[in-house]
């Protein structure tokens, strides 16, 4: 085992390489556009990777984008993940249920909130609140006792407003998701699981490993 | 009912691919020393997960699983010779002072690029090891699991690694070795 010194200075100039990449958001433009075409164009082949791997890779690629579909009609339905099932429902009110025993991708959820109509800020390991904290959550998030099941009314959120929606992992099989109302101008975030206020408006709680959802002022 | 299906795998991968793709790359380009490189390895990974997403997206990490893609890739396609040149690398005596100097040949280095052509003269598997250990910042264990080998072999071939590293920081100039390749063959002869 290298020496503790040893071992921060290759932290310290892995970070550093790791860092000095040239423009990634150009990378990340054609990865986000699904642009794969590995080892072609202006890029080299990865070192070993072989021209048929590549080739298939392409394949693989446009095979991905017809199994997905390109074009899709936007109307009520469900998400269902592994980590949380969304339901939308035709009075413009969606139900989401969170698996509290797997930790979730918090882009897809926040993307899928926001397809809903739904402006959130979800996060993994921290969680997003305002000060002080906007009113009308109990008419926009609601829950029965004892289920990680809430209802979410997009059309009951202040303006200038959202939901904060920060997911915690406690152990390997258990999370934590805390729901807020933020103002969507003024917030922070910081690493603490918030805990609910024993009355009035606040946030919601859910997890705990028995997956119990403790809406706030119960 | 398929298009929700779909659809949601689709939204569920996108997502998936825009929280990834940046650890993915920076992990790439520690691994190969160049960013088109590293773009082509992302790729490749990210279509190997979207091949099994539906397996995938269950999973409690699926990050971890597409770093382990990653991994593997240049892994498995890196030439014999590099592992010819694992086997002729001179074993590590393990002292302390041999740590030493390595931390302080590493210091002295201030050209990124530099320590870029340093890691591509190590063995694949010597990079990953250190890039997993000490990028990544993942415990041995998991280090292990993923090169599929014993704790033991992770903690010695990162001193070797590091060794190496800081050896051939020590001893090189980089516009005298452009290539990494040629330079370790010199390296080793």
């Amino acid at each position: 085992m290298p020496t503790e010194e040893l071992e921060s200075e290759l932290r310290r100039v892995l970070a550093q390489a790791a860092a000095d990449i040239q423009d990634p958001q150009q990378a990340r433009q054609r990865l986000l556009e699904r642009k794969y075409r590995p080892g072609l164009g202006h890029r080299r082949l990865a070192a070993g990777i072989t021209a048929a791997t590549a080739a298939a890779a392409v394949v693989l690629g446009l095979g991905l984008s017809g199994a997905f579909g390109s074009a899709h009609a936007r109307a009520t339905g469900t998400i269902r993940t592994a980590a949380f099932t969304l339901v939308e429902h035709a009075n413009g009110t969606a139900t989401l249920t969170i698996n509290p025993r797997v930790l979730l991708e918090p882009s897809t959820l926040q993307s899928d909130l926001q397809q809903d109509g739904i402006p959130a800020i979800v996060t993994t390991s921290k969680f997003c609140s305002s000060d002080p904290t906007p009113v009308g959550f109990q008419q926009a998030v609601s829950g029965p006792d004892g289920a990680p099941t809430v209802t979410i009314n997009p059309a009951a959120m202040p303006a200038g407003t959202e939901l904060s929606v920060g997911n915690f992992q406690y152990s390997s099989t258990s999370t934590d998701t805390a729901i807020e109302l933020v103002n969507t101008s003024s917030y922070t975030c910081s690493s603490a699981l918030p805990t609910p206020p024993p009355t009035g408006e606040g946030v919601m709680l859910i997890g705990r490993g028995a997956g119990i959802g403790i809406p706030a002022g119960s | 009912m398929d298009w929700v299906r779909h659809k949601a795998s689709e939204r569920e991968f996108d997502g998936f691919a825009a929280g990834s793709w940046e650890p993915l790359l920076r992990t790439g380009y520690l691994m190969t020393g160049d960013a088109g490189d590293a773009e082509d390895l992302v790729q490749e990974t990210l279509l190997k997960v979207a091949r099994r997403w539906n397996r995938v997206r269950s999973m409690d990490h699926p990050a971890a699983y597409a770093r382990r893609v990653l991994i593997n890739l240049v892994l498995h396609n890196t030439d014999r010779r590099s592992r010819r040149r694992a086997e002729l690398w001179p074993q590590d005596d393990g002292t302390e002072t041999a740590d030493e100097n390595a931390a302080r040949a590493l210091r002295q280095v201030d050209d990124l690029a530099e320590i870029r052509w340093a890691l591509g003269t190590l063995p694949a598997r010597q990079r990953a090891v250190l890039v997993l250990r000490y990028w990544a910042d993942l415990p041995v264990t998991e280090v292990a699991e993923i090169l599929g080998c014993s704790e033991g072999t992770v903690t010695s071939t990162a001193s070797r690694a590091a060794a190496h590293l800081a050896e051939t920081l020590a001893r090189s100039e980089l516009p005298a070795a452009r290539t990494c390749r040629s330079a370790s063959m010199k390296g080793n002869a």
